[in-house]
Parts: structure tokens; C-alpha cells; sequence
């Protein structure tokens, strides 16, 4: 399955203000057995399930600059809000199929951005590997 | 039975809902193997939940209480 047209949010530092840049062709994750967020400093936290929104949109992104996103295309959301806090953007999240190949362990799916407090959300990595030209090195 | 594409639908009804008090966000979803209108609201309040509608175009329209999205950068 492959879809037309994606949104990924990136933040100017100074300002904290959501930009969307455009993304092409890229195609969603795989079902991931259990996820975890990575935020590079070893701490992880599981997330109960995982499931994919097409045509999500949102609002009330900042609280004190109100801001109308019209349209974020196919993004990853997580239950529970738990899984993520306020600094989190940017945060890695992967899969580990414990139990099947070594290649799925720590398997990248996502790039946390936003979340409310029974949810989580985050740009599918491939979206953002594509877009940048980049790819993940290792295990 | 839905005739139209759920994506044209919800191009035509998303800035509606979202005008409707406690409504933070709208999505494409999935209800018993049959796509729907997933709407988020920050709380299943009767005073937000009166005011939406229950189906689309042929659609159902599902409510999901989300609490309010937000950034997470700091």
C-alpha cells in the first residue's frame, strides 16, 4: 500500500512554530509486535498498541499560539498517552519482535512529534528516512 | 451504503467538526472491518457529543475521547 501525499512536522527552535513540509510515496510500517520509545539516554517505555490514521487532522497543537493543522497524512498513533511526555519530539520509537529474527529487534517504525494523554503520535520512519534522503545504519 | 470516497467526505466535513466545541481531531478510521469518521474530542462531554453527527454521507462517525493533542518539544 502506498499513499499520495504526507505531512511531517518539523519545529523551529527559536519560535516553536509547526512547519509541514511535503512527503512523497512512502509506504506504512509493518505490524510491530511491542514498541518501545528510545530517547537515546536508555530509557525506554512499552506502548500497548499501535495503529495507523489516514487523513488525521488536528488542533490546538500550542497552547498559547493557537494553531489549525488542515491536514497530516498517515501518521502512526499510540495508546496509552503514558508512552510519551512533554520533550519527546524527535524521540525514536521501535519495534522488538522478540522471538523472530534478529533483524526485527529494535526495528525503527516512528518518529514521536505530538501526543495528548491517552494518546501518542508519530511520523512512520520511513516518511521521514524518504524524505530526508537518510537511512538508519545497524542492527 | 457509502457512494463517495471517504477521503472527498472528510475534506467536505472536517472544518465543520472541528468548529464543534471539545472536537481536536478528525481521521480516517476503521469500525468493524467498515471505514468511518474518527472523531477525537478532548472529553465525552453530552454538551460536544450532541452536536455530532452520528454518520456522513453514508459514513458512521466514531467518537473517541483523545484529551488535547499537543507538541511535545518541551
Amino acid at each position: 500500500m502506498t499513499l499520495d501525499v504526507h505531512y511531517f512536522l518539523i519545529y523551529n527552535p527559536f519560535e516553536l512554530v509547526p512547519i509541514s513540509v511535503l512527503l512523497e510515496e512512502v509506504s506504512p510500517t509493518n505490524d510491530p509486535i511491542l514498541l518501545f520509545k528510545n530517547l537515546g539516554i536508555g530509557y525506554e517505555t512499552a506502548a500497548d498498541s499501535i495503529s495507523e490514521l489516514e487523513e488525521l487532522s488536528v488542533k490546538q497543537w500550542l497552547r498559547k499560539n493557537f494553531l489549525y493543522l488542515p491536514q497530516i497524512h498517515h501518521q502512526i498513533i499510540i495508546t496509552p498517552g503514558t508512552f510519551s511526555a512533554g520533550g519527546d519530539s524527535g524521540s525514536l520509537i521501535v519495534a522488538d519482535a522478540k522471538g523472530k529474527n534478529a533483524s526485527d529487534r529494535n526495528k525503527p517504525v516512528g518518529l514521536l512529534f505530538a501526543g495528548s494523554d491517552l494518546f501518542t503520535i508519530a511520523n512512520p520512519i520511513d516518511a521521514v528516512l524518504s524524505r530526508f534522503g537518510v537511512s538508519i545504519d545497524g542492527e | 451504503m457509502p457512494r463517495r470516497n471517504i477521503k472527498g467526505v472528510l475534506k467536505r466535513h472536517t472544518a465543520e467538526l472541528m468548529e464543534v466545541p471539545g472536537v481536536v481531531g478528525v481521521a480516517q478510521g476503521e469500525s468493524q472491518g467498515r471505514l468511518c469518521v474518527r472523531v477525537f474530542v478532548v472529553e465525552r462531554n453530552p454538551e460536544f457529543l450532541r452536536r455530532i453527527p452520528s454518520a456522513l454521507e453514508g459514513y458512521p462517525v466514531q467518537v473517541e475521547e483523545s484529551g488535547e493533542f499537543r507538541a511535545l518539544g518541551t
